[in-house]
């Protein structure tokens, strides 16, 4: 036979005060704000609301895509602008005399936008 | 002068005509592979005065000039040496003619030309011969532009095998715009530029190659050995305000290594750009500035 220590053994108010913390509890859960958002997340009836906002956000994506293909399709690519710069060098015989140039920068695809009038290359 | 030539006028197109007389004219003078140019005249004569046009005074005073700027590493008198290691006739020639063997070069010697202006008579020193190569082609061009802006053109582009001079106006307000060309790397660019007045001038030991038995030489020589040049500067592009100076500087630039290249370069105060052969380009302040 167990034997129960006076001090913790149950009375008889015990089960009622279980019952109602048990209730109390469950009234709080339900009631609490979260659990209704949880609800609603799990609702998997659309609200009339709820289907205009994620219609919109479908067809916002969709034009956003349409534009930028659009733009990539049509649009045509920028002329390559180098940076430029003037220098001079100094002719020998005439010191007043400088030659001046601008130098640009090297530019990948340069050749299409701007035909060079000649080119500098040692054949001798 | 060894290579194409195009003659770009702003103004009378007419003048195209001038242009093409006054190339040829030089040409005729200058070459050391006609027999009747002045230049071979005067080096089949070597150790005598020989009379020559005020054009050829022109270039052998220059070359001296570049000679003695350069500290000598600009040396015109190379000629016999070029001729002995094979190149002693046109490049065409050379690629379809039998290699040649090698022979005992002579030990290189300092000497210049002897020029009397008022008589209007050069020497060129006994054992050695006269090849205006690079400076001739630059000189050219300064005196066909010269030519043509004082029969009336507005402005003149001059490329003689890559050597390239303008003056006067341009096809826009920024003038000519010449692209210089990687000597490593056939069709690529080492950079571009707008020219107003000046020229462009490039030099390179990757051209002008030949087979000589055994051995490859190329064109460019160093005046203290006799023999091309086999530093890491594999060409040199050099800006200056006329076309001898850019040829001169650029082979002075090529001759004196990758150490001394740009100091070179510096010292003159024009701008190149120098290639090495691993690739590697190295640039003057005026020319690295967008780098």
């Amino acid at each position: 036979m167990t034997h129960i220590h006076p001090l913790v053994a149950a009375t008889g108010s015990t089960p009622f005060q279980l019952w109602a913390i048990g209730v109390a509890g469950v009234v709080v859960y339900a009631r609490g704000p979260g659990r209704e958002a949880w609800r609603r997340a799990r609702d998997r009836r659309l609200h009339p609301a709820r289907l205009a906002r994620f219609t919109a956000v479908i067809m916002t994506v969709v034009a956003g895509a349409v534009i930028v293909t659009g733009m990539a399709a049509t649009t045509k690519p920028r002329p390559v602008r180098p940076r430029a710069v003037v220098a001079t060098v100094v002719d020998l015989d005439r010191a007043e005399r400088r030659a001046s140039f601008v130098l640009y920068d090297p530019v990948p695809g340069g050749a299409d936008q701007l035909s060079p009038d000649a080119l500098s290359g040692a054949s001798y | 002068m060894g290579g194409r030539a195009q003659v770009k006028i702003i103004g009378n197109p007419d003048l195209a005509d001038l242009a093409v007389q006054r190339v040829e004219h030089l040409e005729a003078l200058w070459s050391r592979f006609r027999p009747d140019s002045e230049v071979s005249t005067a080096n089949q004569d070597a150790g005598h005065p020989v009379a020559v046009s005020g054009e050829t005074i022109l270039l052998a005073s220059l070359a001296t000039r570049g000679q003695v700027l350069t500290s000598g590493r600009f040396d015109p008198l190379l000629g016999l040496s070029l001729a002995q290691l094979g190149y002693d006739r046109t490049f065409c020639e050379i690629g379809t003619s039998t290699p040649r063997s090698p022979v005992d070069l002579p030990a290189a010697t300092v000497a210049a030309l002897c020029i009397d202006a008022e008589a209007g008579t050069i020497t060129v020193p006994s054992g050695h011969a006269f090849d205006p190569g690079g400076i001739g082609k630059g000189l050219a061009g300064d005196l066909v532009v010269a030519n043509l802006l004082e029969a009336g053109a507005d402005g003149v582009l001059v490329d003689l095998g890559g050597d390239v001079r303008v003056a006067g106006a341009g096809p826009t307000e920024a003038g000519w715009l010449i692209a210089v060309e990687d000597p490593l790397t056939e069709g690529a660019e080492l950079l571009r530029l707008h020219l107003t007045d000046g020229a462009v001038a490039s030099s390179s030991r990757l051209r002008r190659r030949w087979q000589q038995g055994a051995e490859e030489r190329h064109h460019l020589l160093d005046p203290d050995t006799g023999r091309p040049s086999d530093n890491s500067v594999v060409g040199v592009s050099v800006v200056a305000a006329n076309g001898w100076q850019a040829e001169v500087f650029a082979k002075d630039a090529l001759l004196a290594g990758p150490r001394g290249a740009i100091a070179a370069l510096e010292a003159q105060d024009v701008e190149g750009v120098v290639v090495l052969d691993d690739g590697r380009h190295l640039r003057t302040a005026g020319l690295s500035v967008l780098t």
